[in-house]
């Protein structure tokens, strides 16, 4: 009978453990994972925080959280699984009774764009194996990461140095706002513009003078098709990338100079319309841009040259900058005529060139990188005749 | 999967298991050949011997092969490490040189098994040594040991001291095995957790591990806790055994009271069962009876209690459970309040905290909180109390008291008017702002109070006692 009592007492306890953890292991159990910010830009240390709460005496000896976040969050090194798109990272907890742990991992941006967490899912075990137990968890973590500036000229080259006379646009009309000095009356000048002052020390007629200003404007036109003729997804992802990173680089150099800037893309974010932006100046209107750039999918809706005719009229920036990753001649045609309209055009380009297929007469920027001299072999052709 | 050191120590517990969990197999052995167990415990440490001898041999096979570049031939690779069973054959005759053959005989084949067994776990994971079929297995092949002997006590009309068991060796031993098997299950439920969806080992904390020992050795604990009330569990299941009997007794007293009412069976002319008692022992009186009818009272009585008053007798219970842990964990209580911060790894930190305090300042604000059944008590007084113009200020604050509960934020810094802009949905179809206003006139105009207005409040306070639950 004593045998008998202790597997009674052995059964009973078997068989309790059991139920318990199968009943209560998530009952009072709360779990919450979230991103520390909500924005960020490329190249950030951000931190995962998950806290898990245990509010009541059953420990949970073994807690199992797999988060499946975007292969772009970078963080638990040789711990997380990476495929196609995803991560899949397992967190491990031993959470005893009335407690709380909460544990920050170390995460970094590797790319622009919005990411979140996809899915967490809560694994338990009760302490001899007979039961496990499952329990997806709520995720509403998001961030938009911004695109990183790059130093545009250690990183760019201007092969063709344009040299000599440069056309200036001339003023008809002079600012009467801005007085460059005083000089001698003329017929022509109105009385209204006689400066008395000057006049009595110089004892003749001295007038106000005033200069020509022109106030300043970018239109950054960005191309998000990789190679000429593609349709659609983007093939040379990172070249487009690079032109991204070239757009947030103009736009933070637009801040310090409040000089207003718009963006206009050969594609869509709400699936219906272009990106064309308002032009505007100042830090929010730039981070607002950057923020339109984190959001740009990759792929185009019309070829580029398409869409340089489509928006020709509705460009009047002073200064157009053009970002692509190959050369074409309706980009050269485009910079062109716009030069000739009096407006100062810039191309920068991420993609492979030659010396031999740059242009005299057009300011291109090429990726140090990617640019090769005349008659060294090439690696990928941007240039179509 | 990289092999820790915890994986060979575990091993070897489970290797160690085996005997003890059928030493009462040995056990009958040597009582149904010597009539006494006091060689057991002896036969116990040369049954590992031989199982370890058996596991020592087959892991140096394996460390040969794995050391030789060219396999072996496979009848090479199988038979060698079997050859050695030669030394349980002839050891386990050479140490029982003086007994029985067929005493040396059993102990032979029994240690040659063991060893061949032996031989054969390098090659099994600690997990699937004690598995949870060898355990069942191991208690049911107790259990049949137990019904042998009693079978041959009765066969060979021995006494009572002979040809029995000392259970204490038995308990021991079994307690031991147990404690090894639950370890043993737990570490390898956590590989197994690890290794189904292909984790790295190294990504689990190490503290888990020793945490889930802990957890193990608690339950070991209570398991042996509870088996010192093993008279208390006898007595107990004999209870229940005599209660079942009563149960089927009295079953069985009915059926025959009813077969008793029927007529005479018309066909054989026989009385049906009155002289058949079903289920009564020879010799039965009517104390018996009287007895079994006491009892069934007693039941009936605890269930009427049970039924009536089981859920108070619970929470009290449940009230003094908590009563008590609170004293033992303030006994006990290490570093409960105390914010702990814990580096887990280089990916991540942890900080681990106790939510005691959370918890308690929770509780206290929930105490604090107005409930329904309070506020109904308050509204009853309300309808007792006398007529007075403190009463209509009272029955406002029973109203607003009403829309927190239904979830209306009201401020202690809101005006009148702006509790009823707040609650204006609830307090529609109860004409909120008429009673809004005869509280105004009476608190801040000092206007006499109408029997009328005091009749209204006190309609709509009965009218959302009624619709609240």
């Amino acid at each position: 009978m004593e045998f008998l009592a202790l597997i009674i007492v052995v059964a009973a306890i078997l068989i309790l453990q059991s139920v318990l953890f199968k009943k209560m292991s998530f009952k009072h159990l709360t779990y919450h994972c979230e991103l520390s910010r909500d924005e960020a830009e490329e190249g950030d240390q951000i931190e995962l925080i998950e806290t898990v709460v245990n509010k009541k005496w059953l420990p949970i000896p073994w807690l199992k959280s797999e988060i499946t976040t975007s292969k772009w969050l970078d963080f638990a090194g040789a711990q997380s699984i990476v495929t196609d798109q995803s991560r899949f990272v397992p967190s491990f907890f031993m959470v005893k009774s009335y407690q709380k742990v909460q544990r920050k991992w170390k995460v970094t941006c590797l790319k622009r764009g919005v990411f979140g967490l996809q899915k967490i899912v809560l694994v338990s075990t009760d302490l001899l194996g007979g039961a496990t137990l499952s329990h997806p968890a709520k995720v509403d973590s998001q961030i938009v990461v911004l695109p990183k500036s790059l130093e545009l000229e250690e990183v760019f080259l201007s092969p063709k140095y344009l040299s000599g006379d440069t056309v200036v646009k001339r003023h008809l009309l002079e600012d009467p706002f801005y007085f460059a000095g005083v000089r001698e009356y003329t017929e022509r000048d109105p009385m209204n513009k006689i400066h008395w002052l000057a006049t009595a020390k110089q004892q003749k007629i001295m007038v106000h003078q005033n200069d020509y200003t022109s106030r300043q404007s970018f239109a950054v036109i960005l191309n998000m098709q990789s190679m000429p003729y593609e349709v659609g997804k983007t093939v040379f992802a990172e070249n487009v990338e690079n032109c991204i990173r070239v757009c947030a680089s103009i736009f933070d150099r637009t801040i310090a100079g409040q000089v207003p800037v718009s963006l206009f893309a050969n594609t869509s974010i709400d699936g219906e319309n272009d990106v064309i932006s308002t032009e505007s100046w100042g830090e929010e209107h730039v981070m607002e841009l950057k923020r339109i750039l984190a959001h740009l999918p990759l792929n185009s809706t019309e070829p580029y040259g398409e869409f340089l005719n489509m928006i020709y009229d509705g460009v009047s920036s002073t200064d157009v900058i053009l970002v692509s990753s190959y050369l074409s001649e309706e980009i050269l045609e485009f910079m062109r005529n716009k030069r000739y309209s009096g407006i100062h055009v810039t191309l920068y380009l991420t993609g492979f060139i030659s010396g031999e297929e740059l242009p005299d007469d057009c300011e291109i920027y090429c990726l140090a990188d990617h640019f090769r001299e005349e008659g060294e072999p090439s690696d990928e052709k941007s240039m179509v005749s | 999967m990289k092999k820790a050191w915890f994986h060979s120590v575990l091993k070897l517990l489970a290797i160690a298991a085996i005997p003890l969990l059928i030493y009462p197999i040995i056990d009958t052995i040597v009582i149904g050949w010597k009539l006494t167990d006091r060689q057991t415990p002896l036969e116990l440490l040369h049954m590992e011997g031989w199982l370890f001898l058996g596991y020592g041999i087959g892991m140096l096979w394996y460390w040969i092969k794995q050391k030789r570049k060219k396999p072996f031939p496979k009848i090479v690779d199988k038979l060698v490490p079997y050859l050695g069973a030669v030394f349980p054959l002839v050891g386990a005759g050479l140490l029982h040189l003086t007994e029985w053959q067929g005493y040396v005989a059993c102990v032979t084949v029994f240690s040659t098994i063991l060893y061949l067994v032996g031989v054969r776990m390098p090659y099994i994971t600690y997990g699937r040594i004690l598995n949870p079929i060898v355990f069942y297995m191991t208690i049911a092949s107790t259990f049949i040991c137990f019904f042998i002997l009693w079978y041959m006590k009765g066969q060979l009309a021995i006494d009572e001291k002979t040809l029995s068991y000392s259970m204490t060796p038995i308990v021991i031993t079994y307690l031991i095995g147990l404690g090894i098997f639950a370890l043993v299950r737990n570490q390898s439920n956590i590989d197994y957790m690890m290794e189904r969806r292909k984790h790295k080992m190294e990504s689990l904390p190490k503290k888990i591990r020793y945490y889930n020992v802990m957890l193990i050795l608690g339950i070991f604990l209570l398991v042996v806790i509870l088996y010192s009330f093993k008279d208390w569990i006898i007595e107990g299941v004999w209870f229940l055994l005599d209660l079942l009997r009563s149960i089927i007794v009295a079953i069985g007293w009915g059926i025959y009271y009813l077969f008793n009412l029927l007529p005479e069976s018309e066909e054989t002319g026989e009385e049906v069962g009155m002289d058949y008692q079903p289920l009564a022992p020879e010799g039965s009186s009517w104390n018996d009876s009287l007895e079994l009818i006491f009892r069934l009272i007693v039941i009936a009585v605890f269930v009427f209690i049970f039924v009536l008053y089981g859920k108070r007798i619970w929470r009290a219970l449940l009230e003094k459970l908590s009563q008590f842990k609170n004293w033992l964990v303030k006994l006990l209580g290490k570093n409960q309040f105390v914010k702990a911060f814990q580096n887990g790894s280089d990916y991540y930190s942890d900080e681990v905290s106790s939510v005691r305090e959370e918890m308690d300042q929770e509780k206290l604000s929930e105490s604090a909180k107005l409930t329904v059944r309070q506020w109904k008590k308050e509204c009853r007084q309300y309808f007792k109390s006398a007529d007075t113009p403190e009463k209509l200020k009272n029955g406002y604050g029973l109203l607003v008291e009403w829309l927190t509960l239904k979830g209306v934020d009201v401020c202690v810094s809101d005006t009148p008017k702006e509790i009823l802009q707040k609650g204006e949905r609830q307090l529609k179809p109860y004409s909120g702002k008429e009673l809004t206003g005869d509280y105004e006139r009476i608190k801040y105009h000092e206007k006499s109070l109408e029997q009328q207005q005091l009749a209204q409040m006190t309609s709509v306070l009965k009218q959302l006692v009624q619709n609240t639950k």
